[in-house]
């Protein structure tokens, strides 16, 4: 699935649930016409391709994070201090992350008000940032993802006035900016876009969730602007699975385990993937994104190919061909760690 | 080269804006624009040269392209009337009631509708909203059920015919006390309830009809009288030898015009014209 760039598809996401499909017997799926052998399939591999948050560490970390965070949301600070920035390596699982805190915020939103018609209420919104951002351009970015009219003709400070109208109206309460890495608020542009961003928090009400590559030691954060902004905001960075200790292991052998009894092939037995414990790690370098990516390639081989079963010969052999190495995969940064310097 | 596959070529349906506005019964499209635009910050010149410059419509489409873009913009019902088929030709847009509009500024035709809002017994006119007497309640149902089904409405001549007599028959002083004493926003309103049961007894009950059988129907005083006397029928108030002046009126314009009056024979269209010339 593409990103959810616009709010119909960001809407789709949110109410989409995807579901296990039932897994057939070899007698069952021999009985299966062609047609409904294909659907079968692709229902299948439609579920290998799921959005679906495990409980990592990380991910444990950013529920506690968001708990501070929207409990802070209910006090009446009057400049911006709800705000957090999930930074980390590329396939740390920063999108997934932030997307499912979105996610998860909407529905509990929704539910709180089922008076108010769907089409009226927007709790969250999710933007990518454009690279090499300017004032206006991030505003541009705010109005195609709303569906808002604009022109060339239109200030930036103009299209700012008007998202925060739409985003007031429509009772947003968190947004989410995506791919944060690409304001560079230490060159001019960057750093009025860093100053036009923290001026457009400061007139919603709403928590703010930042998500990008080593967000700490990049530019949005840097330059008088940027200083500002991360002086409010709480930063945490997502930096996957670690094989120090007995405990970070045994944290990593669970988690192989769950997505081995998530793989829907027919032969796949209970604990299969547990020898290719060591392998997993040293070839994805412990980041949940790469893991995925790897065992989802396999499994589709392996439905493609009726072999329905994997093991760590199968993953050796996908990992060669499409080119994921051990030495490519980089070392975990350190432990997971909380960082929560709230202003 | 290969062109691109006919599919590829179709532009991308338009995305309704995020801020969504139902479109009130009897309101205009122009109304709803303005509204829809203005919900989502915006203008209609905006989201006009936002469409040009999108390529999602050229400059020189006609109306009905710009309507069809509209109604996706407002996620419109394919529905839901582009315009409104009015009873008696174009009338004017009037303000919708404020009642009804949850206070948002809305116009429309109303084309069935006569001064008073019957959903929330309200005046409707001039957007004064004060609320409105049993006797115009029950004028504004007449007018609903007799006038409008016969294809009269608000700004039609008969109507108008029907006003001027109630205006000339009451008189100025009491049609003033009125309008001072049940706060009804217009002098228009507080003769509503005489201009429609005096349309409905002329126009809809054919008294003009009848007015025209009568045995000296060739002349016009005793069509003076039998008009004062409807009028005398639905206030004391009335002074019935204004609607004598006004026939006499009549009659000395015709009879300057060197032609005979006569009020036998003929449609109702016909008479009234007549009558009102």
């Amino acid at each position: 699935m593409a990103v959810p760039a616009t709010l119909e598809a960001w809407r789709e996401f949110v109410d989409r649930s995807p579901t296990k499909p039932e897994m057939l017997t070899a007698r069952q799926v021999r009985a299966l016409s062609d047609g409904a052998r294909e659907q079968y399939d692709r229902d299948r591999l439609r579920w290998l391709s799921a959005d679906i948050v495990l409980e990592t560490p990380d991910v444990r970390n950013l529920r506690r994070l968001w708990t501070m965070l929207s409990a802070e949301s209910l006090t009446d600070a009057a400049t911006l201090s709800r705000a957090l920035a999930i930074s980390g390596s590329p396939t740390f699982g920063k999108s997934t992350g932030v997307m499912w805190i979105a996610k998860h915020h909407e529905r509990q939103q929704r539910q709180r008000h089922p008076l108010i018609p769907p089409a009226e209420l927007q709790p969250s919104v999710y933007v990518v940032t454009p690279p090499a951002t300017t004032p206006k351009m991030l505003m541009i970015a705010f109005c195609n993802t709303l569906g808002l009219p604009h022109t060339r003709s239109q200030t930036a400070q103009d299209l700012a006035e008007q998202v925060v109208h739409v985003l007031r109206t429509l009772r947003t309460s968190l947004v989410v900016l995506d791919e944060i890495h690409n304001v560079h608020s230490n060159r001019q542009v960057g750093a009025e876009s860093a100053s036009s961003l923290k001026l457009f928090a400061e007139r919603l009400d709403a928590a703010f969730l930042f998500a990008g590559i080593d967000l700490p030691r990049s530019a949005v954060f840097s330059g008088p602007a940027g200083e500002q902004l991360a002086g409010r905001t709480m930063s945490y960075t997502m930096v996957g699975y670690s094989s120090r200790s007995v405990l970070d292991r045994t944290e990593w052998g669970t988690l192989i385990s769950t997505l081995n009894d998530m793989l829907p092939l027919r032969d796949q037995a209970a604990g299969a993937l547990q020898p290719a414990a060591g392998f997993l790690f040293d070839v994805t370098g412990g980041s949940i994104g790469r893991l995925r990516s790897l065992l989802r390639r396999t499994a589709i081989d392996a439905i493609r190919t009726g072999h329905e079963r994997i093991d760590k010969n199968d993953l050796q052999r996908v990992a060669t061909v499409t080119g994921i190495v051990a030495d490519a995969a980089s070392p975990p940064a350190t432990n997971p760690r909380l960082e929560a310097d709230s202003a | 080269m290969t062109l691109p596959a006919p599919d590829l070529l179709r532009p991308e349906p338009l995305r309704p804006l995020p801020i969504r506005r139902r479109r009130y019964a009897d309101e205009s499209m122009s109304s709803y624009i303005y509204r829809l635009a203005a919900a989502n910050g915006t203008t209609t010149t905006i989201v006009r040269t936002w469409l040009i410059q999108t390529g999602a419509l050229s400059p020189h489409v006609d109306d009905d392209a710009w309507r069809t873009a509209w109604r996706a913009l407002g996620d419109l019902h394919p529905a839901a009337p582009d315009h409104l088929k009015l009873a008696g030709g174009g009338m004017p847009d009037r303000t919708l009631c404020l009642r009804c509009t949850r206070g948002q500024r809305a116009s429309g035709p109303l084309s069935r509708w006569g001064l008073v809002c019957v959903k929330h017994g309200c005046w409707i006119a001039a957007g004064d909203g004060h609320r409105a007497d049993v006797r115009s309640l029950r004028a504004e149902r007449l007018f609903r059920r007799e006038l409008v089904r016969s294809g009269i409405t608000l700004e039609s001549a008969e109507l108008r015919f029907a006003q001027r007599l109630v205006f000339l028959t009451i008189g100025p002083r009491w049609i003033e006390k009125q309008h001072r004493d049940h706060a009804t926003g217009s002098p228009r309103a507080a003769v509503y309830a005489s201009q429609v049961t005096i349309a409905v007894d002329l126009f809809v009950r054919d008294g003009l009809k009848e007015l025209a059988r009568h045995p000296t129907g060739h002349r016009l005083e005793p069509c003076a009288e039998w008009i004062a006397a409807r009028i005398e029928a639905i206030t004391s108030r009335a002074e019935p030898w204004r609607a004598g002046a006004l026939l006499n009126h009549l009659i000395i314009q015709q009879e300057r015009a060197q032609s005979t009056p006569d009020l036998t024979g003929g449609t109702r269209a016909d008479i009234l014209h007549r009558l009102t010339r």
